[in-house]
């Protein structure tokens, strides 16, 4: 299932990594020229959404690809895919479109939410940016990019270089100014670069990324004892003086005092019968 | 004359010494239910022994924990000092000393939470002495509703009433029942019952008496 969609998406690479295995989404590279290549406008845009709760990860991808006279290979269309593994890259739009004058317009929104209680979720940091770097270099080329300069090296962001060089080329690049990344997912999005060189090509190409901390998942664990040391067996709390009979040295005196009485008895019927012997 | 004196001497000795025999009172004896509780205390027990940690809301009041110091039952005349029990070394629950021939002392397991706090409070006593009927003598006379109030170390009184009353072998003990954790402030009072084995001179059963906390004074 997970191969299906990997077809549908284009080209997904996995691979092995700390936090289990981790995707790349690519799409929309080496585009042109050729014959089923674009050659006339290029629009991809990839929506991923990570999500880490309760120490398990899943992502959903969603990716757009439309060229016009000829279709971005494998094809044209709007696919959707789920897995269980981190999508962490993104390498759309490169190289790609370099045959004539374009609109070229790629896009890549990411959104990470990760449970708190996930190692390295926090702190959340700023995205990175390396863009438009030897980019609109024609002849009364534009440059149009946010942040600008950016020349981070091994940054978040890495799009619009080499871009946008034949005369008159426009390029417009943006990472969204309030992009965050975690070091749980540790993301890397490299887009329209060298791409769109023919003059007059307009390479529009804009980051997002987004992470949201949200609430650990508190899985109710079993209370502690609240008697901290369980004793074995039952109590020994009697001594037994009540369970039979009580009273004893009373029931013994009266015992003693009826001996006494009998014997008294006995003895006085002896002596009467000797008197009596005697009279005879 | 003297004969007769003795024989009526002889005679109301051993009817003084038969009427003013006393027994413990015994509640019905449990056995298989030992770990089902009544339905009178269903709703204030939580142990059940397929769970025995299972983590439920806390029910009624809950007091912070404070040493208890002494134990006053009025249904049955108890009133005594409270003394801290640990356990023997081979694992069983120690019973109080005899503070007096009687063996007139309660002792609190400070094992368990402190009355009013949140789980089992175990307070035991003795039935009975060599000398005759001691703390708890009459354990198993209460009922539920019965008052037990327990004064704590922070000055307060901890009031408790009674929701059931069982015996239990203890061949067959209900330590889940006893021991396990509740979801209210409860206080288990334990003592003897039963009859006297002959083979080890102890009581064959003990009873417990089972009830919870409704309010504190102080």
């Amino acid at each position: 299932m997970l191969a299906g969609a990997l077809v549908l998406l284009g080209l997904v690479l996995p691979s092995s990594d700390a936090f289990a295995a981790k995707l790349t989404i690519g799409q929309c590279n080496g585009i042109g020229p050729g014959p089923t290549g674009a050659t006339t406008a290029m629009t991809c845009t990839v929506t991923v959404v990570n999500t880490i709760s309760g120490g398990t990860t899943s992502s959903k991808t969603t990716v757009t690809r439309q060229c016009s006279l000829g279709p971005c290979p494998p094809g044209n269309g709007t696919f959707t895919s789920s897995s269980k593994t981190l999508v962490t890259n993104v390498n759309q739009c490169n190289g790609s479109d370099n045959d004539a004058a374009h609109p070229i317009t790629c896009r890549v929104t990411i959104t990470n939410n990760i449970s708190a209680d996930t190692p390295g979720a926090k702190p959340v940091a700023a995205a990175t940016s390396n863009q438009c770097v030897g980019s609109g270099t024609g002849g009364g080329g534009t440059v149009n990019c946010l942040p600008f300069p950016a020349t981070t090296t091994g940054a978040t962001v890495t799009q619009c270089n080499g871009s946008g060089n034949g005369g008159g080329g426009t390029v417009h690049c943006t990472v969204g100014s309030a992009s965050k990344i975690s070091r749980a997912i540790p993301i890397k999005v490299n887009q329209c670069n060298g791409t769109g060189n023919p003059g007059g090509s307009v390479v529009t190409c804009q980051t997002s990324i987004t992470t949201n901390i949200t609430a650990a998942v508190v899985t109710p664990s079993p209370a502690a004892s609240q008697v901290s040391r369980v004793p074995t067996g039952g109590v020994q709390t009697g001594n037994g003086s009540t369970a039979g009979l009580q009273h004893r040295w009373l029931l013994t005196l009266g015992g003693l005092l009826l001996l006494s009485a009998a014997i008294s008895v006995l003895v006085r019927r002896r002596r009467v019968e000797g008197s009596a012997r005697a009279h005879r | 004359m003297v004969t007769a004196v003795l024989a009526l001497a002889g005679v109301a000795c051993i009817g003084v010494a038969l009427t003013h025999q006393r027994h413990p009172p015994q509640p019905p004896l449990s056995t298989a239910d030992a770990l089902k509780p009544s339905a009178a205390a269903a709703a204030s027990v939580s142990a059940p022994p397929a769970a025995p940690h299972a983590v439920t809301p806390v029910v009624g009041l809950v007091l912070p924990a404070s040493v208890p110091v002494a134990i006053n039952i009025p249904a049955i005349g108890v009133n005594s000092p409270l003394q801290s029990l640990g356990q023997n070394a081979d694992g069983s629950m120690q019973v109080p000393a005899p503070g007096s021939s009687r063996y007139n002392l309660a002792g609190w397991y400070r094992y368990s939470p402190t009355p009013g706090a949140l789980g089992p409070a175990v307070i035991v006593g003795h039935l009975d002495s060599v000398n005759g009927p001691s703390v708890f003598f009459r354990l198993g006379v209460l009922r539920p509703h019965d008052t037990v109030l327990i004064r704590r170390a922070d000055g307060s009184v901890a009031v408790f009433t009674v929701d059931q009353v069982r015996r239990y072998p203890k061949s067959n003990f209900p330590t889940q029942l006893v021991y396990g954790n509740t979801n209210h402030a409860a206080l288990h009072l334990i003592t003897c019952g039963g009859s006297i084995d002959p083979a080890t001179g102890h009581y064959r059963d003990n009873i417990v008496v089972l009830a919870s906390l409704v309010r504190a004074i102080g």
